[in-house]
C-alpha cells in the first residue's frame, strides 16, 4: 500500500473519493496531503488537509472547508513561488545538538516552521515529485530544531519566573514540566522529525527512538535542577535564559497619560503603568520590577521574550 | 432577562466563541480520536492542552488575550492558575491511564459547557457539516454589530497558517 492510501486509511477514506470532492480545484495545480495524516501520525478522527501548490500569485491561503462524510477535508491553495522562497531561507549552517543537529542563525517564524513541518512530509495527491526537494531535508531538521531550542530557552525563562513568584510548588512544577516538554520537542526535531504539532510529541519521540524510561524521565521534570539534568541526559546545552533572554516592548504599545499618570496602552484593550514596561535582559528586568510584573507584562502582550542569536550562536559553535 | 454588554459581546464574547470554535470542540475531537485508537499519551496531552485553553477562556471572558504557547504559561503563572497545578501533579504522559483521561475530559466538557452558557449566543459545531453554514451566519452578524460599534473587523487572518 502507498503512503496516500495507508495516510487515508486512518480516517477510512480513499484517494478516489478525495479526488471526487475536490473536483475540478485539481485542474489546475498540484495537491499534496499535508498534516498529521501525511506525516504519519493522525487518527480516524484527524482532518484531512491538502494544500494546492498553482502560480496564482502570493498572499492567498485562506483555508477552504469540505466534508468527506463526517471528515474535514480544509483545502489551501498557495503559490508555487511561496515553497521556493522557503526553501531558499534554509540555514546552511548547523551544529551538532540533541543527538542530531541545529542551526546557526536566528529562528524562523512559528508559521515557517509549521510550513516546514508539513510541506516537508508532504504526500502528493497524483504521481508528482517530493514538494520540496529531498537533499532540503538536513536544513529543515535544523531550521525547525533552531525554532524548538528558542522555544525552549523562552519556555526555561517563564519557568525561572515562575519560580520565583510561586508559593505553590504544583504550579512551579507545571511550569517546569512545560519547559521539559519543549525540550523533548527540541531532541525529536534535531534528530529528524520536524513536524509541529505539540500533542504528537510523545508519537514522535518513540519514533526517533528515544527508550521509554528517558522519556518517562524528561516528562517528570518539576523544578530547575531535574531540568538541567534532563538536558544532560538528552546532550542539550545548558543555557542560561537569564543571559539570552530579553524582554522587549511590543513595538504595537503606546504611551498615554491620564492626569500626570504614565501608563502603556497595549492592545487597545489594557493600561499598564508605564513602570512596569520592560527592555532589557532578564535578569535585568526581573531585578527591577520583580517576577510577577514580567509575567503579567507578557501575559497581557504588553512585552516579549527575545533570544539574543549572536551570543546563543557563540554558545553553540 | 438578560442584558450584555454589546461591547463585550462583539470582542470579549467573540474572541472566546471562535476559539470554542476551532480550539475546544477541535480538542475534544483530538482526545477522542487519539483514546479510540488506543493512544492515551496523545490523548492525555490533548487533554492539558484543552484544559489550559480553557483556562485562558476564562481570563479572555475578563479581556485578556487569546494566548497560547509562552505567552498563555506567563498569563496562567502570573495568576497560579490552577491548570497549571494540574499540569505540575498529573503522572508522566507515557503513564496516565485513559480512566484519568476519561476523567479529565469530562473537566474539559464540562468547562466547556460552563463557558457556553456565559455567552449571549449558541456557538455552532462549525466541524460538523451541519454547523458550517450556522456559523458562517453568526460570524456575519457578529461582524455587522462590531462595523455598528465602530470597532475594526476581526482579524481572521490571525487564525490562518
Amino acid at each position: 500500500m502507498d503512503l496516500l492510501h495507508a495516510a487515508l486509511e486512518k480516517v477510512g477514506k480513499s484517494a478516489e473519493e478525495l479526488r471526487a470532492l475536490l473536483g475540478s480545484l485539481l485542474d489546475d495545480g498540484s495537491a499534496y496531503l499535508v498534516g498529521s495524516l501525511a506525516a504519519s501520525y493522525g487518527n480516524r478522527c484527524s482532518d484531512i488537509d491538502i494544500h494546492i501548490f498553482d502560480d496564482g500569485g502570493e498572499g492567498r491561503g485562506a483555508p477552504m472547508m469540505y466534508f468527506l462524510d463526517q471528515t474535514i477535508v480544509d483545502v489551501v491553495q498557495f503559490d508555487r513561488m511561496e515553497v521556493d522562497q522557503l526553501v531558499a531561507s534554509l540555514p546552511s549552517d548547523w551544529v551538532p545538538l540533541g543527538g542530531g543537529h541545529c542551526a546557526l542563525g536566528p529562528a524562523k517564524s512559528r508559521k515557517a516552521q509549521i510550513r516546514l513541518g508539513r510541506w516537508s512530509t508532504a504526500i502528493p495527491l497524483d504521481d508528482l515529485p517530493p514538494l520540496m526537494p529531498v537533499e532540503t531535508k538536513d536544513a529543515v531538521v535544523a531550521a525547525n530544531a533552531r525554532g524548538a531550542l528558542e522555544e525552549m530557552i523562552c519556555t526555561a525563562a517563564i519557568a525561572h519566573l515562575i519560580d520565583a513568584r510561586s508559593d505553590a510548588s504544583a504550579v512551579r512544577g507545571g511550569a517546569w514540566r512545560r519547559a521539559a516538554s519543549s525540550m523533548l520537542e527540541l531532541v525529536v526535531r534535531s534528530r529528524g522529525e520536524v513536524f509541529v504539532g505539540a500533542k504528537w510529541l510523545w508519537a514522535k519521540a518513540a519514533k526517533v527512538g528515544l527508550p521509554r524510561e528517558v522519556i518517562g524521565r524528561i516528562d517528570s521534570v518539576r523544578v530547575s535542577d531535574e531540568f538541567r539534568r534532563a538536558a544532560a541526559e538528552l546532550r542539550v546545552p545548558d543555557l542560561d535564559p537569564f543571559a539570552l533572554v530579553h524582554v522587549k516592548a511590543n513595538p504595537s504599545v503606546e504611551e498615554f497619560e491620564l492626569n500626570h499618570r504614565g501608563f502603556m496602552l497595549v492592545n487597545d484593550q489594557h493600561l499598564l503603568d508605564r513602570d512596569l514596561m520592560t527592555d532589557g535582559t532578564l535578569a535585568e528586568e526581573m531585578d527591577r520590577i520583580g517576577p510577577s510584573a514580567v509575567l503579567t507584562a507578557l501575559g497581557i502582550g504588553a512585552t516579549t521574550l527575545a533570544v539574543d542569536d549572536t551570543t546563543l550562536d557563540r554558545t553553540l559553535r | 432577562m438578560s442584558v450584555y454588554g454589546a461591547r463585550w459581546v462583539a470582542s470579549e464574547a467573540m474572541e472566546v466563541s471562535v476559539v470554542m470554535a476551532f480550539g475546544i470542540d477541535g480538542g475534544i475531537e483530538d482526545i477522542e480520536g487519539a483514546l479510540g485508537a488506543g493512544d492515551v499519551p496523545t490523548a492525555f496531552e490533548a487533554t492539558l492542552e484543552a484544559l489550559a485553553t480553557l483556562a485562558n477562556m476564562r481570563l479572555m471572558l475578563n479581556g485578556a488575550l487569546r494566548s497560547r504557547g509562552l505567552r498563555r504559561l506567563a498569563l496562567l503563572g502570573a495568576t497560579d492558575d490552577p491548570v497549571l497545578a494540574l499540569i505540575g501533579s498529573t503522572p508522566p504522559a507515557i503513564e496516565a491511564t485513559e480512566e484519568l483521561v476519561e476523567s479529565l475530559l469530562e473537566t474539559v466538557r464540562a468547562q466547556s459547557n460552563e463557558i457556553r452558557a456565559a455567552l449571549p449566543f449558541e456557538i455552532p459545531k462549525m466541524r460538523k457539516p451541519d454547523g458550517l453554514f450556522p456559523t458562517l451566519r453568526v460570524a456575519k452578524e457578529l461582524e455587522q454589530l462590531r462595523h455598528r460599534l465602530g470597532l475594526p473587523p476581526y482579524d481572521w487572518n490571525d487564525l490562518r497558517v
